[in-house]
């Protein structure tokens, strides 16, 4: 099911394993995402921690060693393209057809990424730099607000 | 017993917070929209739920009317309630949720064109025997402005045929600056509002703004809860309304209230709207002047002077119940005040002030009710209007209302932001107002000039 439009965004489970397989095929050391009131921190030095309500134990997959909460997040290296408006986010041009990019393919700068629909108006997201496509944020339909993160792209260079 | 179960809030500030309140009392569910200069306001604070359409420009959010809709759509809202300003008095929106299914709170698409559009209004009012303003129609080129100047007479107003707000009008003196004058106003017009067309009217002296408050609901019942009096005004923009008009001729008290209700009548309207006319101090006459199809920023001493929620009526008028007052019902109490507290510098010439505000503590009481969105810490953006609160207040007569907005307006405090109550302190303590001596440009001709704005 969709998530409903409106709630407070939160790390949820799909969220949780697209942004762990993007940190894995990235080549970053680190990565710490703030959602809500959720936090999610990865790292390749021997520490792993996922800071989540209600369920934190259950969504860390090795709790080796647990940061304080007050540690400074790291940022996310990379871009991360938002959602231009409240909207529906289409991953391909139309029902049906390929996406415009599945993660770990090449972009170029304006390449078309995904589009958000408003009421028959179809914004087209673009890459705002070369890259590679780290990570798909939203589900193919989903109902997403302005400036929710939509794709996750790792610049060249 | 509403008809409808969750709105969508398309509006910001005061009015937001006023409506959730009113959806609150009907047990109906909210969904606000906010731009993202609004994801903290107090609004979004009290919605059942908050969407964030766009970026703070009100053209990607709150005037974005596919937006607005989608929002409605994704959060399965059955009824929308666009507040005043934005898109409150725009067909394209009502229409927009006719086509999707919604519930819009306030007229359809064809009583909203109907109403909405100045010249149309003015022809239906003349139609019905309706006193309208010495005026013209629509006049859409140079030589049909001089040729309603030559009858009209000078000073006249030019006005947009298409909207409000002072936008698109231009006062004229002399003969030599009228074509000067008609493409300005034009372009001005069309900028605004999309829509070059103007019309003329006579030019009053001593005018004074009198509205009439009309409910109408589904099954054509139309009645009327009163006057207000909004002449005390700063190049066209209110700053005190009062409920009821004071001292309104007899003859012109009856004739305004039973012509807003045939006005309304006429154009199988269903909501809130309010009938405004402009009374000739000097003539002792008066003549209709427009029809916003919308809540008004000033429907609170409406409310406290007859007891009747307007909002939850239009919740209920929308969900398709009848009002919940009958027209013998309606009987009017004592006399009600607002004063509109904005975040404005009087002493430079009511420059904006935005800015954080630090410190927000205002009276309330039986007698004093202030509508406002503002809380410490809360920052007011340069994005949107200046408008910080209103305080309204009632007594057993006028005297008194205005002696408790005194006080309110003494004991309100506000730091971080500068703000017109001072202004309207002054404004509400002056022998002209007490005596009912004023007039639509009484502030900025006769007031400001000799206003020590130190309080010295």
């Amino acid at each position: 099911m969709t998530p409903p439009l409106g709630t407070p965004a939160e790390l949820d489970q799909p969220l949780v394993h697209a942004l762990l397989a993007a940190f894995d095929r990235s080549d970053w050391l680190e990565m710490t995402v703030t959602i809500g009131n959720d936090r999610l921190h990865v790292s390749r030095r021997g520490l792993r921690e996922v800071d989540e309500e209600p369920e934190a134990e259950s969504a860390a997959p090795e709790a080796v060693h647990t940061e304080p909460t007050h540690a400074t997040p790291v940022p996310l290296t990379g871009m991360v393209v938002e959602s231009p408006s409240v909207g529906l986010f289409w991953r391909s041009p139309s029902p049906g057809a390929p996406p415009f990019v599945e993660p770990g393919a090449h972009v170029s700068a304006d390449d078309t990424l995904a589009i958000v629909e408003v009421m028959k108006l179809m914004n087209h997201l673009v890459a705002p730099a070369a890259g590679t496509v780290r990570a798909i944020l939203a589900e193919n339909g989903a109902r997403v607000e302005y400036g929710q993160p939509l794709i996750a792209i790792d610049p060249d260079g | 017993m509403s008809g409808i179960s969750r709105v969508l809030v398309a509006n910001r500030g005061e009015i937001a917070v006023r409506i959730l309140r009113a959806c609150f009392d009907e047990g109906v569910e909210t969904v606000l929209v906010v731009s993202d200069a609004d994801r903290g306001s107090l609004a979004a604070q009290l919605a059942d739920r908050v969407v964030c359409i766009g970026p703070p420009s009100a053209s990607e959010s709150y005037l974005d009317i596919g937006r607005v809709i989608a929002a409605a759509h994704g959060t399965g809202c059955d009824a929308l309630h666009p507040g005043y300003g934005f898109l409150s008095e725009r067909p394209e929106l009502s229409e927009a949720c006719v086509e999707s299914g919604i519930t819009f709170v306030g007229p359809g698409p064809e009583a909203m064109r109907g109403s909405g559009d100045k010249a149309e209004a003015r022809s239906l009012a003349r139609s019905l025997g309706i006193a309208v303003g010495h005026g013209s129609d629509v006049v859409a080129s140079e030589a049909d402005v001089e040729a309603a100047a030559e009858k009209i007479g000078l000073p006249l107003l030019l006005k947009a045929a298409g909207g409000g707000g002072g936008r698109g009008m231009r006062r004229v003196e002399r003969p030599e600056d009228l074509r000067g004058a008609w493409a300005a106003a034009s372009a001005e017009a069309e900028q605004a509002f999309g829509d070059g067309r103007l019309f003329v009217e006579r030019f009053v002296r001593r005018a004074r703004h009198v509205e009439v408050q009309i409910l109408a609901d589904r099954a054509g019942t139309v009645i009327h809860l009163g006057h207000r009096d909004c002449t005390l005004q700063r190049r066209y923009q209110k700053l005190i309304e009062e409920a009821p008009a004071p001292d309104l001729p007899g003859a012109v008290e009856k004739e305004i209230l039973d012509a807003a209700v045939r006005l309304i009548g006429a154009l199988g309207y269903e909501g809130a709207a309010t009938c405004e006319f402009l009374v000739d101090e000097e003539r002792g006459d008066y003549g209709f002047l427009e029809i916003n199809a919308r809540l008004q920023v000033e429907h609170p001493v409406s409310e406290l002077v007859t007891g009747i929620d307007i909002v939850r009526e239009q919740l209920r008028i929308a969900g398709g119940s009848p009002l919940s007052v009958r027209p013998e019902e309606v009987k009017m109490r004592g006399h009600a005040i607002e004063v509109r507290v904005n975040a404005e510098s009087p002493e430079r010439d009511f420059l904006p002030t935005p800015g954080r505000i630090e410190t927000w503590a205002a009276p309330i009481g039986t007698d004093v009710r202030v509508d406002t969105a503002c809380f410490p810490g809360w920052t007011i953006t340069p994005f949107y209007d200046s408008l910080l609160a209103k305080i309204i207040t009632r007594g057993a007569d006028r005297e008194s209302a205005i002696a408790t907005a005194r006080d309110a307006l003494r004991r309100l405090r506000v730091e971080g932001v500068e703000t017109t109550a001072r202004f309207s302190l002054d404004v509400l303590g002056h022998p002209d107002v007490a005596a009912g001596r004023t007039h639509t440009r009484w502030i900025e001709d006769e007031f400001l000039p000799s206003w020590n704005g130190a309080g010295g």
